[in-house]
């Protein structure tokens, strides 16, 4: 036999409390307003993803396929912080080496991403504060060193755990430095603007496909590059190199990840040069030229890759 | 001046009148003026008739075909001999090695 419970009120007397047809009625809907909507069962793709799931992404590109993978930027300067904020959406895990801090001048007129309230802060503290605030998911692992205060093995060790490597510094010998030990490791891509900035080019080394950077840019050593530094030049045009650079940086990276060819471009042209101006080369207007570049008899870094290749195939 | 020769035949016999009908004869009589009246009548129907008549379809003779000119040979082109192409011109390499980042 069940014992039905009692309940005491305020003035002593115990009474039974029996169901209350409303409060029952409310607490059968509540359980009906609370429950989960039935699912939908939407047609989903060869990747099993649904129209929904799979959001603006096109047949050929799906971004979120990046998510989580590494990469290395070399930099945080004005084409770094412009090229680093490009990538933000795929979802990156990024490694960022610079030493330098974020100063006043970089902060108007658009030159870099930072903003007044970071002037002070190292440049990858400041490039991870707003890049995982505005892209959640993207990811700044911030290293704030100087190139060359990191030894050849951590480099490498670096640079064999990046899809792809940017190197979007000045300095000429750590530019060689890490060229050098990028070509036989991994892709690599060198951005870089010109005199003020009416121009600028991209570099893209892809080991076993085209030269070393060397070859590419036809130098033997870093005194062959000049390096100008507070260089006047309008900030969209800085930004339009960085955004053709991450946009490459990302065909490269989604490339490896999906092992989908890439179309967009002729990848053995790895000399990408844009113009912000009508020039010689673009006589209309702005324009973009990519041109193919030859390893050099003797090169040493060519050599190096292309030697243990055949080393390869006679084993 | 008309030049026809005319030609005269006496009479050898009296003139005399030759019959006519009084009536027919008289331009006054209602016959000559009806008969005027229908040559009007008729005169206005043709008047009619072509004011109302559709356009005609002038067919016009067949005109011998114009024989085509003779191909004159184009002069040729010797500027492409003459002149060197011009060379493709590629990115100077050497301007892209003072950079800023």
């Amino acid at each position: 036999m069940m014992h039905r419970r009692r309940m005491k009120m305020p003035d002593g007397r115990l009474i039974e409390p029996s169901a209350d047809a409303l409060a029952l009625f409310l607490a059968e809907h509540q359980l009906a307003a609370y429950a989960a909507p039935p699912p939908i069962d939407l047609p989903r793709d060869a990747d099993g993803l649904s129209s929904r799931e799979r959001d603006y992404s096109t047949e050929s590109f799906d971004i979120r396929k990046l998510a989580g993978r590494e990469v290395t930027v070399f930099g945080a300067g004005s084409v770094a912080s412009h090229l680093i904020y490009a990538l933000g959406p795929a979802g990156l895990s990024i490694n960022v080496v610079d030493p330098g801090t974020v100063q006043a001048r970089h902060t108007t007129g658009g030159r870099t991403i930072y903003d007044p309230t970071q002037v002070g802060l190292k440049k990858v503290y400041a490039l991870k504060q707003k890049i995982e605030r505005e892209f959640p998911g993207t990811i700044i692992n911030a290293l704030p060193y100087h190139t060359a205060e990191i030894p050849d093995s951590q480099i490498k060790s670096l640079l064999s755990r990046s899809l792809v490597v940017v190197l979007a510094i000045d300095d000429p010998d750590q530019i060689i430095r890490i060229g050098d030990l990028s070509y036989p490791t991994t892709e690599f891509v060198q951005p870089a603007m010109h005199a003020k900035g009416e121009s600028g080019h991209i570099a893209v080394c892809v080991p076993f496909v085209t030269p070393c950077l060397r070859c590419t840019l036809g130098i033997d050593s870093a005194k062959d590059i000049t390096r100008l530094d507070s260089e006047p030049a309008n900030s969209l045009d800085i930004a339009a190199v960085a955004q053709q650079a991450a946009r490459i940086t990302l065909d490269i990276a989604y490339s490896k990840v999906t092992g989908q060819a890439i179309t967009r471009w002729d990848t053995s042209k790895n000399l990408i040069y844009i113009t912000n101006t009508k020039q010689e080369l673009s006589p209309d207007g702005p324009g973009i030229r990519f041109e193919g570049s030859r390893r050099r008899p003797g090169c040493s870094i060519c050599d190096n890759l292309y030697g243990r290749m055949k080393g390869t195939e006679n084993e | 001046m008309n030049n026809e020769k005319i030609t005269v035949t006496a009479r050898r016999t009296r003139f005399e009148p030759p019959t006519t009908n009084a009536l027919a004869a008289n331009p006054a009589s209602p016959m000559v003026l009806q008969g005027v009246m229908q040559i009007l009548a008729g005169l206005d129907r043709k008047v009619d008739a072509l004011a109302t008549r559709p356009p005609q379809e002038v067919a016009l003779p067949a005109q011998p075909k114009a024989e085509a000119p003779a191909e004159t040979e184009k002069p040729q082109d010797t500027t492409a001999l003459t002149e060197t192409p011009k060379p493709k011109l590629r990115i100077n390499r050497a301007r892209l090695l003072s950079f800023f980042d």
